[in-house]
């Protein structure tokens, strides 16, 4: 008996609307079939043929896509390192190895982009082409910024603004650093084309060598669309000698100012806050950085008849008004000037970094000087929370420069810490092998080896990935 | 910090677990021994399960982990690996902790237990003694009655008459059912099929017919997640596997026996792991097994069904192919199958008879015998054939292992594609919902591996000149 295809097209046409069992006609669905067939037979006969029918190949195929990626893959041992990490969390462990193959300009497995979406979306700019494909692909619908479109390891004046907002306002802050008018006029005949996002976050750039010189730009921004870039604007002139917003704010500052000297043999001089909040409250910290953030030290300072230096050095150290002016003086990059911050309490990296309403940024190379100037492990009595690392982490996104790591590995509060760290979840340990720098990978190998397995698995795994991916 | 005997009776939940605990102190029972030399140690203990349970303890803040279903913690091989560990009459291997244990490592938060903290404070801790496990177990077995065990003989066999009529009845009912669904129609079957199909599969349920009652249930959840253009096929071709299965049973003495064994198999009767390692139908293969891929689903049961497919690297005799299956209490948590794809052993497997011998229990583990990688055996075509042959063996096939070397994966708009490398055979990929599968066609040269249902074939595991690719 042989059985044609069209018997089990005939049986599926006559069941979609249903038959009585006993009014099936084997005959006329299958010729070759007895008449006495029965109903559930005829089911089983066309059920079992169908599975036996192969789908038919498409005529044509797409054509393969090709994506022009110049960059090596990292080392295949790096990928059951990376499934071990927490790739899709976003913490330390996933910033370090992106920063890390950003430095070392690898590509991901292209396998792994599938296996860490979220991780290759975060992270696209610093991953290469085929990543920022991959994340275009996937952009999830409800995304609030435009996925990116477009990837160049080295960016400059002709690439720019075609990266993304965080790649933009890197290579502008850079620029700034060295050359603001430069800067101000790439910036100025991109602007327009810019979506809100990236207009905010490209002109929060100008911070850095900020100038009378940026008065006209930032003045033409009264008008913008985006209430945020707005009030970004007025901000920025507020702090610009010379703008009419900016004597205002210069004379109310200096209202709330006492100087005074005190001392009967050594005379110092002493700069107060007086404001009608409780000293040390949320309120004054609040007040204070609508009164003097952003202010530049130099006017400040001869509007109260003293040099910068001087100014800095009368200012009561556990006062809102010592953050302001140490964070002024980087955005100033007036390094010289944290010299005068005299023994300023170890934890002022933590004021900077972990108050909110005081975010800033730095090009990359001063980041290192920041490193440099305010990050004393010797004198921490104990390590810092690992909320903290992390911020300080997600701040430099670089390992410290090899003094700070020698001086965190051997410091008392680090040895203190794995002495005492059995049952530490293993946070911190991440969080130091991401500050540690590839030569002194070895030596805090040797430190996390004693330690149980449990609190340092993750830190060693991290390490592993590090030491594949940005060797000494 | 080592663990003590003292420490082990605090551990305890209860006298039970350390009388249970006892009796797994053999080393025989442990395939796996180990330890890293700072206070890490682990094993695998053969439970009563497809494959042994997963046992780790961290010494110095007494952590423990097991993967079996217990929900006693410790659990009694938690508690057999300390007490090991505690007599110090049993050798340990030193070794690197092998991925599962790092697995366990890097999800901890903290130790499962301070030391020095009872582990409930403020009530009276039940009474729990090491000596008493050791004189319950030194006590003299009781006798065998041989009256008491020719009663329980018939007893079984009353019982085993009286499912068979259960079960004939239940198949009865089945084909009604059919029947009427073919006059009702299947255009209006999905509107009212979670409702029908749980009304049949308790039907069965009660009929003793457990296998078939499982598909039952399985069935509306795998038709809502067909697309809609193809469920009346999807339904033709699930309704008569449904009655093949209900005929083969009514006249499973005419079967050849490894048939009769997978019809009886499939219908609901079950055989447990000594039946089965005495049973002479029952085909055995020695040799060097990967994981090619595991599966974890909640069942409408209230069980979780881990799957770990394992796929042979060796030429020896014998299925290529195995799947190891255990059945958990949701309640119990989560819980993995305790295996890692790629994960490479030599051992023994014991199949369940049949004439495509598939599902199996680890017989015996050990470490892997040679140095060898997986390949795909056939191409495109010989795969398709293959399916084909143990489909028309077995017409009531599920999913089945499928395996193809020098493959190609392309896409068709939104569909993929694989197939042989001048695309004159193929099948489609089902893409799942993170799209991994899509990486695949970056790759030239795919020895692969995935389920195939005859329709969609899930990739699981593929070997490429990019790499190893798992979804």
């Amino acid at each position: 008996m042989t059985l044609d295809l069209d018997f089990a097209d005939r049986l599926a046409a006559t069941l979609a609307m249903g038959a009585k069992p006993g009014l099936l006609d084997a005959q006329k669905l299958a010729p070759s079939l007895p008449p006495q067939t029965p109903p559930l037979a005829l089911l089983a006969l066309a059920g079992a043929l169908r599975r036996f029918t192969r789908a038919p190949l498409p005529t044509e195929f797409d054509a393969r896509e090709t994506i022009a990626d110049e960059r090596p893959r990292a080392p295949d041992a790096l990928r059951p390192l990376l499934a071990q990490l927490p790739m899709e969390e976003s913490g330390v462990a996933a910033q370090a190895i992106a920063d890390a193959l950003a430095r070392r300009k690898l590509a991901l497995h292209p396998y792994d982009l599938a296996r860490y979406p979220k991780f290759v979306r975060a992270f696209a700019d610093q991953l290469g082409a085929r990543a920022v494909a991959f994340a275009l692909r996937n952009a999830p619908k409800d995304a609030e910024s435009d996925p990116l479109t477009y990837f160049a390891d080295v960016i400059d004046e002709t690439n720019w603004s075609r990266t993304g907002p965080g790649r933009q306002a890197q290579f502008l802050r850079t620029l700034r650093a060295s050359d603001p008018a430069r800067a101000r006029e790439l910036l100025a005949v991109s602007f327009a084309a810019l979506a809100a996002p990236a207009r905010l976050k490209t002109l929060e750039t100008l911070e850095t060598g900020l100038s009378p010189d940026d008065l006209p730009f930032i003045e033409s921004l009264a008008g913008d669309r985006a209430p945020k870039v707005r009030g970004m604007a007025e901000s920025l002139m507020s702090r610009i000698p010379g703008a009419a917003a900016f004597e205002e704010r210069l004379k109310t500052a200096v209202a709330s100012l006492k100087v005074e000297k005190v001392g009967l043999i050594n005379r110092k001089t002493v700069v107060s806050v007086s404001s009608a909040f409780q000293k040390g409250s949320p309120q004054e910290y609040n007040w204070a950085v609508g009164v003097f953030g952003g202010l530049p030290i130099g006017p400040l300072a001869s509007a109260l008849g003293l040099d910068d230096a001087r100014l800095i050095a009368a200012v009561a150290a556990d006062g809102p008004l010592f953050v302001l002016l140490a964070r002024q003086a980087l955005l100033e990059r007036r390094f010289d000037l944290l010299d005068n911050f005299g023994e300023a309490p170890a934890e002022l990296w933590r004021l900077l970094l972990m108050q909110p309403g005081l975010e800033f940024d730095l090009p990359a190379a001063d980041r290192a000087r920041f490193v440099d100037a305010l990050i004393a492990p010797a004198r921490w009595r104990e390590l810092p929370h690992p909320q903290e690392m992390a911020r300080l982490y997600e701040f430099l996104r670089a390992p410290f420069p090899a003094a700070q790591a020698q001086a965190l590995i051997a410091s008392k509060a680090y040895r203190d810490f794995i002495a005492s760290a059995l049952h530490d979840d293993g946070a911190h340990h991440i969080a130091i092998v991401a500050f540690t720098p590839a030569s002194l990978r070895p030596q805090l190998r040797q430190a996390l080896a004693p330690l149980p397995l449990a609190s340092t698995s993750l830190a060693l795994a991290l390490l592993s990935a590090l030491d594949l991916i940005d060797p000494a | 910090m080592s663990i003590s005997l003292a420490d082990i009776e605090a551990l305890a939940p209860d006298q039970g677990s350390l009388s249970a605990a006892r009796k797994l102190l053999k080393p025989a029972s442990w395939p796996t021994l180990a330890e890293d030399g700072a206070g890490l140690v682990w094993g695998e203990c053969q439970g009563s399960g497809a494959t042994p349970y997963r046992v780790i303890v961290n010494e110095p803040d007494k952590g423990y982990k097991c993967t079996c279903p217990s929900r006693k913690f410790p659990c009694k091989h938690s508690l057999a690996l300390m007490w090991m560990r505690a007599d110090g009459k049993t050798a340990f291997a030193t070794g690197t902790p092998p991925d599962w244990v790092n697995d366990w490592l890097s999800r901890r938060r903290g130790p499962s237990v301070r030391p020095g903290r009872p582990p409930d404070e403020g009530a009276e801790p039940a009474a729990k003694s090491i000596l008493a496990a050791d004189a319950e177990a030194d006590a003299p077995a009781k006798e065998a009655d041989p009256k008491a065990e020719a009663r329980a003989a018939a007893q079984r066999e009353r019982l085993k008459a009286e499912r068979e009529s259960a079960i004939a009845d239940g198949l009865d009912q089945l084909d009604l059912w059919l029947e009427d669904q073919m006059a009702r129609g299947f255009s209006g079957f999905s509107s009212v099929a979670a409702e029908q199909c749980r009304t049949i599969s308790k039907r069965l349920v009660d009929s003793k017919a457990g296998g078939l009652a499982g598909r039952l249930e399985a069935l509306s959840s795998m038709l809502y997640a067909t697309p809609e253009a193809e469920r009346a096929d999807f339904l033709l071709e699930s309704f008569a596997q449904l009655h093949l299965l209900t005929q083969a049973y009514r006249r499973q003495d005419a079967l050849e026996p490894l048939l009769r064994a997978n019809v009886r198999q499939e219908i609901g009767w079950s055989q447990n792991r000594e039946a089965l390692l005495a049973d002479e139908l029952a085909q055995r293969a020695d040799g060097d097994w990967i994981v090619l891929a595991t599966k974890s689903e909640t069942q409408p049961d209230k069980l979780r069904r881990h799957e770990v497919w394992l796929g042979r690297m060796d030429e020896g005799e014998g299925p290529r192919f195995g799947c190891l299956v255990d059945f958990v209490p949701v309640s119990v948590g989560a819980s993995g199958p305790g295996y890692a794809v790629g994960e490479e052993f030599s051992g023994e497997l014991v199949f369940y008879p049949s004439p495509a011998p598939l599902r199996a229990i680890l017989a015996s583990r050990r470490g892997k015998d040679r140095s060898n990688a997986w390949r795909a055996t056939p191409d495109l075509a010989g795969a398709l054939n293959r399916y084909e042959e143990t489909l028309a063996a077995q017409p009531w096939i599920g999913v089945q292992p499928f395996a193809v070397s020098q493959a190609m994966l392309r896409s068709k708009g939104d569909a993929l594609w694989l197939t042989d490398a001048a695309a004159q055979y193929g099948v489609r990929v089902k893409i799942s919902e993170t799209e991994t599968e899509r990486a695949l066609l970056e790759a030239s040269a795919l020895d692969a591996f995935g389920l195939w249902n005859g329709r969609e074939l899930s990739l699981l595991f593929a070997e490429t000149d990019l790499g190893r690719w798992t979804p």
